[in-house]
């Protein structure tokens, strides 16, 4: 009776495909904050504010306007723009004042993800940065 | 009317050259500008399917430069001419391709076509003193045109 080809790379391939199909299925893109650059002259930016596609009909999320330089005390990784003010909200009611929408490139928008751990704090609820988009192929 | 004499058609032809090359410096600085129309516009969409739009900015500037700079007789006239041509079309296309029947795809057409007959003028001022062109299309006959 002939012997079949390979029984070693048969075997391992059926390793490879059963370890495959056991691998976690990744999970759902989250609502983010996304940035489109606007009126770009050097070093600073009009930003559009919306929120990503996969977000809710009526969600709204909470932003803020992040320094990139400075860090603070207590160990933030950044300080906000506007201690004082805080957050504003961004969906159905939009709370940014239009003149806030001008970003220098040292800052950044960020919005507050609810759902992401802070190991910082040693709880859910995180600040994250929102993604900038680019118009490129 | 009598006809218009040479300085005439090289002033127009001037003048047509610098509305081109106005068209160009516009689009290429609002393209520098604003980055990421193709994103908000939807007219705009297709502009970033080829390149980065700051790209189409920087070709739509080289062309106005080159507009500006070479007049439009042989030999680099019909040079210059025919990248603004190209420009205009490529644009207009793309405006076409994102939006349909816009204010864009028709005005760059145009330009394009503007452009087009700027080459013409020039490459016929150049074949008229070329002797087989005289000889055999100019006094051909009814074998020639």
């Amino acid at each position: 009776m002939p012997r079949p080809p390979y029984p070693l790379a048969l075997a391992l391939l059926g390793l490879l495909l059963t370890a495959g199909a056991a691998a976690p299925t990744p999970e759902p893109a989250a609502c983010r904050l996304q940035i489109i650059p606007d009126y770009t002259l050097g070093i600073t930016y009009r930003a559009v504010l919306r929120l990503s596609p996969e977000c809710a009909e009526r969600a709204s999320l909470r932003i803020r306007k992040s320094s990139t330089q400075n860090v603070r005390r207590d160990g933030a990784p950044y300080q906000p723009i506007k201690p004082t003010v805080g957050a504003w909200d961004l969906g159905p009611k939009t709370t940014v004042p239009a003149g806030e929408l001008w970003t220098l490139s040292s800052w950044r928008w960020e919005y507050y993800d609810v759902a992401a751990w802070s190991t910082r704090l040693g709880q859910l609820g995180r600040w994250r940065a929102g993604e900038v988009l680019r118009a490129a192929p | 009317m009598p006809p218009r004499d040479a300085m005439f058609w090289h002033g127009a032809a001037w003048a047509l050259r610098m509305v081109l090359m106005l068209a160009h410096l516009v689009f290429g600085l609002q393209a520098i500008i604003r980055p990421n129309t193709p994103l908000l516009f939807p007219g705009y969409a297709a502009f970033d399917d080829l390149m980065p739009f700051t790209s189409w900015g920087l070709f739509s500037l080289s062309a106005a430069f080159l507009l500006w700079t070479v007049p439009t007789r042989v030999p680099f006239g019909l040079l210059s001419t025919l990248y603004s041509a190209f420009w205009a079309f490529a644009i207009a296309s793309t405006f076409g391709l994102g939006g349909g029947l816009l204010f864009g795809t028709i005005i760059w057409h145009a330009f394009g076509l503007m452009a087009g007959a700027l080459f013409a003028r020039s490459l016929w001022l150049y074949m008229i003193r070329v002797r087989w062109f005289r000889r055999y299309v100019l006094r051909g006959g009814q074998r020639a045109g």
